[in-house]
């Protein structure tokens, strides 16, 4: 009995695959299989052989392969390596949409269902509560507004208490580059390097150069309030999106390396791709840079409309287990209506910390000079100037400098899900 | 960093941490299987390239290779967007 229990709760492969597929395209399907695994059309049944009646299951093998032409989906026993290679030469020319594992799927138990069931309930009600865009006084009294000073987002985070600055710690931003003419930003050590063809680290976008506004800028700026956390930090500006805001995969690693390379203790990377699985790349990455003494903090992304009940989910490499990912908050310190949900795939994948992400105020490229913008490419390069900050305070690095963070985090009456430990917080 | 022709696809390829400090070796039999190399990322322990896609899976039965993924697209809001 606890056999069956334990294994109805760890998810089991079957060993087959289900291969979504363009539904129109069943032949061409079937040619892909045939080049890049060892199944040959004759190999697999065809539901369209079984008229309305639908599929004889008894004439399908439990070890066989079925195409379903109604729904564009093929369940095929193939080894992995073969899953592999069909995954990795599907393009958007071939007919294959998806690669996916077959799981088994079990029967809850009555007890079982009584028990989801309240669970559901509950669950309903605090995203009823979520969901809710409607500010109540209480929220009110706890608004926190730029002043003269400071933004809001370094009053939240208790950047303006702080004696520390980042000083003897390098932090980089992998974004659109930076606009090197900034007048708050002519006095600092800046390193740069592009790794998009044809474009110099110099922003022509604008993103890049609010997210090292955000972790890296200055104590006392040319004019107004003071929007940067980690002052004196040392900054490496990877260009790693193009002034039209888009990199790939290949390019972003090659930043991450030159900055582990560089001896960067934080990495700040506002960017990621709406895909729901980490990578092999990104995880070894990542584990492979605190390891070295290098933290990396990612967004989680904004496809969530919260006013409108979706969720959405965290971005690849955010949702990767060994970076930081990060949602975003607004200034009565509730979840951004944008900010994207941890759907929890796996441990560890989602969210780990929050932090002030709507109308951040910070500096945008001359003559604009300063910008106000919401996203949790905003959050993140809070983060990450904080993370300068306790790097320099305690001296911990990569998975130790992680943990002070984390532990360090302002808690918050809102899910883990969507804030993880909290809201950052300044040494 | 060149795309070549129309059958090659942009792959990342993860060395294992046993054969990490030997990526130059790595990279040179990936060539020999005919990548073509954009990065040898040394501390990350990565190799980037170009390769026909008929060749991408023979690239996984070298012992020093943990994965061999596909490199996708990543990006930002609109630069105009409230929401980056």
């Amino acid at each position: 009995m606890d056999n069956d229990i334990l294994s109805a709760a760890e998810p089991q492969t079957t060993g087959r695959f289900v291969v979504t597929y363009r539904q129109d395209t069943p032949d061409a399907l079937l040619d892909s299989l045939n080049m890049a695994t060892h199944l040959a059309p004759t190999d697999i049944a065809r539901s369209s052989d079984f008229g309305l009646e639908g599929m004889d299951m008894d004439a399908v093998q439990a070890s066989g392969s079925v195409l379903f032409e109604n729904i564009g989906v093929a369940v095929l026993a193939m080894d992995p390596a073969s899953a592999d290679t069909l995954t990795l030469t599907a393009d958007e020319a071939s007919p294959i949409l998806a690669v996916e594992p077959e799981y088994y799927v079990y029967a809850l138990s009555d007890l079982e269902n009584e028990y989801l069931r309240g669970f559901r309930d509950a669950a309903d009600a605090i995203t009823d509560g979520i969901g809710s865009s409607e500010v109540s006084s209480d929220q009110a009294a706890r608004t926190i507004a730029d002043t003269e000073d400071y933004t809001w987002g370094l009053l939240a985070t208790g950047v303006d208490q702080t004696e520390y600055s980042g000083d003897g710690i390098k932090v980089a931003v992998l974004d659109t580059g930076m606009d090197f003419n900034h007048p708050d930003f002519t006095a600092r050590t800046m390193h740069q390097k592009s790794f998009i063809s044809g474009q110099q680290s110099q922003d022509g976008n604008g993103h890049g150069t609010h997210c090292i506004g955000t972790a890296c800028g200055p104590l006392n700026p040319s004019e107004g309030r003071r929007y940067g956390i980690a002052h004196k930090a040392e900054i490496f500006v990877g260009k790693v999106l193009s002034d039209q805001g888009r990199g790939n995969d290949t390019g972003i690693l090659a930043g991450i390396d030159w900055a582990v390379g560089n001896g960067c203790e934080v990495i700040s990377m506002s960017l990621g791709a709406r895909v729901p699985r980490t990578s092999i790349a990104y995880e070894t990455t990542g584990k492979r840079a605190l390891d070295a003494g290098t933290l990396i903090v990612a967004a989680a992304g904004n496809d969530a409309r919260r006013t409108s009940r979706r969720y959405g989910y965290v971005n690849r490499p955010a949702n990767s287990k060994s970076m930081m990912g990060v949602g975003a908050l607004d200034r009565y310190l509730a979840i951004a209506d944008f900010s994207n949900r941890d759907t929890i795939v796996e441990a560890g994948t989602g969210i780990d910390i929050a932090g002030p992400g709507v109308q951040v105020y910070s500096s945008w490229p001359m003559e604009t000079k300063y910008r106000s913008i919401s996203g949790t490419s905003m959050a993140t390069p809070h983060v990450a100037g904080i993370a300068a900050l306790w790097a320099e305070a305690t001296s911990a690095r990569g998975a130790a400098l992680w943990q002070q963070i984390l532990t360090n985090a302002q808690s918050l009456p809102l899910p883990y899900v969507d804030v993880g430990r909290g809201l950052v917080q300044a040494p | 960093m060149s795309e070549g022709s129309k059958r090659n696809v942009e792959v990342i390829l993860t060395v294992s941490q046993d054969h990490a400090g030997r990526l130059d070796e790595v990279a040179e039999r990936m060539k020999a299987q005919g990548l073509a190399i954009s990065y040898k990322l040394a501390n990350a322990g990565l190799i980037c390239g170009f390769i026909d896609k008929d060749k991408v899976a023979a690239l996984s039965d070298d012992i020093a290779v943990l994965a061999v993924e596909r490199s996708g697209s990543v990006d930002i809001g609109p630069p105009d967007s409230d929401v980056q």
